[in-house]
């Protein structure tokens, strides 16, 4: 199979950069209107409010303004941004209005305009007269379920968005930590995180013949557009959703952000609309990652290592609204399910209402707050139990046959003992690791440290992944492919044309795919979540293209006047397999093509190829990740020297796109683990860290040496072959970096970011 | 407010307009001259997004007035390619896949060709400093710093 493989596993390039490199892309922000007006929103000033009067009318009438929306514009539409909550049957909470009676966090638009410029927007949100009534907020969580506490939602006692809950526990926690010879435990912190892309958050909507299209950032398109039609109350019909290039991503685009403010603005003035955030605008109202605040968590294990008990409790902050902080939590503890094989587990969440942003998913959904806690405690397992920690991950993790993350799912491939053995070659871990108990000396001090995760490729079968994919030949020998991953140039539009080239034994070239997504061409897509873009999308690729192969098989069968079995095609080129070098027997694919579209036998035919696919399969890509840091004890630096992420990735369709996937995870995840943090201002609720110079995110300085290097031993269930890799880049800098640091100066940080601050505070605690 | 004629070179080409005596760099760029590739992100100097070359050298646009770069030559990303020819670090930074989203790639490629204008052999410390005030939250910078060794090198 290896050897034949003609554009599968080729380093290609991705044909959408073209466009980028010349500045010819299409973004939200770029994009322009005949007659575009400028939307701007009116920020809340308070965490919490009541509106008892907003007066637009002098807005109004400041000469330019062609709209202003507010509370009596509301659709009366309960909705959510979380537009992910359709693939459950049940749905997640929605608890959003358009323009409620209460605002909930500082920045929450309380009315919006359009005006003919900027400028002139500018100055007719200042015109708005808001009278507020204020009312107690409360900033976190020890204060949210305080009994006295000021209620988020008045529907939602004590804060609460979700109860304390156990989901999917198996056996006997408490039999298996009596019968354990070491227990370790902790009680952690992980940041809110914002996913912080380039291009703002900002859409452009335009009412026009009594349908609204609206050009989003967008991951799922489609499910974008069910939620603009629920919540502006229009039938679904009405609503065309363009993706055009996205400058952004990382999970930000699977909850909506301005689409709502910019189509009202464009139903009421008739005109198209483009609403675009400043940064400042965008780091205090886009929904960040999901905050999970706190993690406690209790491992057992035998002596000589065998896992046995695991418990757990996650609690979210949601924020003023529900968002995505329940499946925040509940990915992280069923992300605990898959590594180990834990005798029993009991896990629990709990999620709250405060008065600040609320948080969405961010790449590494979950994952993150499980894969910090875990590893770290697992590696504080090995030196109580005095074992190497490669081999505990190597002797405990599951395998092939064992259980998902899902009750009822089963993984399909495992490759992490082969990305342990890698990385532990790569980063020199015989030389480097000296032992449990090594006394390093000096002002700065090395360490090494490593973690392992698996994780998934779609979440099925627990949330609808339904996709599709469509060819459609032309008559020249090419094909056009329509599918709607949600294109945030991750490579994956790419990767569905070399999985398509492939099957139809055709060249990258004879691919034609449009990067721009059009919910009136693309046929339903869940879209882009998941790490799901390669294997559930290129599954419905590979399908559609071995479809379209096969009418080609027969309609080239035809025309040589042969069964269709006698056949071949290679080069190309369809031929007898029993004459392959007869040049009377055989046609060119283009003449076939051509045959369909120009046929003067009377036996003309567009060929369309489609196929729904709605995967089923667990195939987890898993991954060892080596940090090398030198900490240093007067300042509490830490600085990175290497890290090295190791990622069986089954078969990598386009290293080059994989890698670029991994590597951009591996600097937000040092990001996550040394620096970045949304902080909250305990004072009034609002986001202290907003621009890029107070949220910092990696530039090339931060930048250590690090790599990301691909183990391929194939998964039967993947295109190809082929597993995940979009989340996965990000996952282990944390809890390696923690282990490194704990082998450098001998102590564990429970905090991310790991901060000089923490650092300096642990090393001071001798903790 | 009262506006003031301006005259920018773009790429090669003579602008005639009037302008806002306090109107931004991309602001003229970007929406009366119509060069979207010119993007802008945070607004204050943080990210490169914005970058241009202004005689040569890089300029965050986002934080420069036009009014103070009249009459002198500018050059945006549009202003690269040959006709349908890249730019070898246009094709440099395809051929690496040192692009994804692509919303930092005009000012990155616009800053890397200003430090190998002045630097023609960068060292990958030096390409780090060099670019250090282009922010990609995609890439990793792997790829970019390979794009931009190999470019210099004259090669893709």
């Amino acid at each position: 199979m290896e050897q034949t493989l003609r554009v599968v596993g080729k380093r290609l390039p991705n044909k959408e950069n073209f466009d980028k490199v010349q500045g010819r892309a299409d973004y939200c922000a770029t994009i322009t209107l005949p007659g575009m007006l400028v939307g701007k929103l009116l920020p809340s000033p308070h965490a919490h409010a009541r509106v008892i009067r907003v007066d637009t009318s002098r807005s109004e009438q400041l000469s330019g303004v062609k709209a202003v929306i507010s509370k009596k514009d509301d659709p009366r539409k309960v909705f959510t941004w979380n537009i992910m909550t359709f693939q459950l049957p049940e749905g997640e909470l929605q608890d959003m209005y358009l323009f409620d009676d209460i605002v909930r966090y500082p920045g929450e638009p309380i009315a919006a305009v359009a005006a003919i410029n900027e400028e002139i927007a500018r100055q007719a949100l200042a015109l708005i007269e808001v009278e507020y009534e204020v009312l107690p907020a409360v900033f976190n969580i020890d204060d949210a379920v305080k009994s006295n506490a000021s209620l988020v939602h008045e529907t939602a006692q004590n804060n609460i968005v979700f109860p304390t809950s156990p989901i999917f526990c198996y056996g006997d926690v408490e039999k298996d930590f009596a019968e354990s010879d070491v227990i370790v435990e902790g009680v952690f912190s992980t940041s809110k995180q914002s996913q912080a892309g380039l291009e703002n958050a900002g859409s452009v909507a335009e009412y026009k013949n009594g349908r609204l299209t609206v050009w989003s950032q967008t991951q799922l398109p489609h499910l974008a557009k069910r939620m603009i039609a629920k919540a502006l109350d229009i039938p679904e019909g009405m609503v065309r959703v363009i993706q055009p290039f996205a400058g952004t991503g990382f999970g930000a685009g699977t909850d909506l952000c301005t689409e709502l403010f910019a189509g009202l603005l464009s139903m009421k003035t008739g005109a198209p609309v483009k609403i675009l955030l400043t940064r400042n605008e965008d780091l205090r109202m886009r929904w960040t990652r999901e905050h999970i605040v706190k993690i406690e968590m209790k491992l057992g294990v035998k002596k000589d290592g065998t896992p046995l008990a695991l418990k757990a409790k996650y609690t979210g902050d949601g924020g003023a609204y529900a968002g995505k902080i329940v499946s925040g939590c509940a990915v992280s503890l069923a992300s605990n399910i898959t590594e180990y094989e834990f005798k029993s587990m009991y896990q629990e969440i709990e999620a709250f209402y405060t008065n600040h942003v609320a948080c969405g998913a961010m790449r590494g959904f979950g994952g993150m707050q499980s894969s910090f806690p875990r590893e770290t405690l697992v590696d504080e397992a090995c030196e109580k139990i005095n074992m190497d920690p490669i081999e505990f991950r190597k002797k405990y993790h599951r395998g092939v046959g064992g259980l998902g993350w899902f009750p009822g799912t089963e993984i399909t491939s495992c490759g992490l003992d082969e990305c342990l053995r890698v990385g532990a070659e790569k980063v020199g871990w015989k030389e480097k690791w000296q032992g449990w108990g090594s006394k390093k000396k000096g002002i700065r001090r090395r360490g090494v440290g490593l973690a392992a995760m698996g994780w998934l490729s779609g979440a099925q079968p627990m949330l609808l992944e339904h996709t599709n994919a469509t060819l459609k030949f032309n008559c020249d020998g090419t094909c056009t492919l329509i599918v709607s991953p949600g294109n945030l140039g991750m490579g994956a539009i790419g990767s569905h044309c070399q999985i398509a080239a492939e099957v139809l034994g055709i060249d990258l070239e004879d691919i034609h795919a449009p990067f721009t997504q059009d919910t009136d061409i693309t046929a339903f897509d869940i879209g882009t979540h998941a790490s799901r873009g390669c294997f559930c999308i290129g599954r419905a690729v590979f399908k559609a293209a071995q479809q379209a192969r096969e009418i080609f098989f027969n309609r080239a069968a035809k025309k040589l006047k042969v069964p269709v079995d006698r056949i071949d095609m290679k080069n190309k080129r369809f031929f007898l397999k029993d004459d392959p070098e007869n040049s009377q027997k055989w046609f060119s694919f283009e003449e076939i093509c051509q045959d369909a579209i120009y046929s003067f036998g009377h036996d003309c035919q567009q060929v369309v190829s489609h196929a729904s696919v709605e995967p089923t399969e667990f195939a987890p890509p898993w991954q060892a990740g080596f940090a090398e840091v030198e900490v240093d004890t007067e300042t509490g630096v830490v600085d990175v020297l290497k890290m090295i992420i190791v990622h069986d990735i089954g078969k990598a369709i386009n290293p080059n796109f994989v890698e670029g996937q991994l590597e951009g995870g591996q600097l937000q995840g040092i990001g996550f683990a040394l620096f970045e943090d949304m902080m909250i201002n305990q004072e009034n609720g609002t986001i202290l860290t907003d621009s890029f110079n107070k949220h910092k995110i990696a530039c090339m300085l931060d930048c250590p040496d690090h790599e990301a290097l691909l183990v391929e031993l194939g998964d039967p269930t993947g295109p190809f072959g082929a597993k995940s890799c979009g989340e996965a880049g990000i996952f282990l800098q944390a809890p390696a970096i923690a282990n490194a640091i704990y082998d450098a100066v001998g102590v564990r940080l429970r905090d991310v970011p790991m901060t000089p601050e923490r650092v300096l505070a642990a090393l001071k605690n001798g903790l | 407010m009262q506006k003031i004629p301006a005259l920018f070179i773009v790429n090669g080409d003579k602008y005639e307009l009037l302008i806002d005596p306090h109107a931004l760099l991309v602001e003229v760029l970007r929406d009366e001259l119509g060069f979207h590739g010119v993007h802008e992100s945070c607004g204050e100097g943080d990210c490169g997004a914005c970058t241009v070359l202004v005689d040569g050298l890089a300029v965050l646009s986002c934080i420069t007035l036009a009014a103070s770069v009249r009459g002198k030559s500018i050059v945006t990303i549009e202003g690269l390619a040959k006709g349908a020819d890249l730019n070898t670090l246009q094709r440099a930074f395809v051929t690496h896949h040192a692009v994804q989203c692509g919303y930092c790639t005009p000012g990155m490629i616009l800053s890397a060709k200003h430090l190998i204008d002045e630097n023609p052999h960068p060292t990958r410390e030096g390409i780090k400093k060099g670019l250090a005030g282009n922010l990609c939250r995609c890439t990793g910078y792997n790829k970019i710093i390979e794009a931009v060794l190999a470019a210099a090198k004259g090669g893709e």
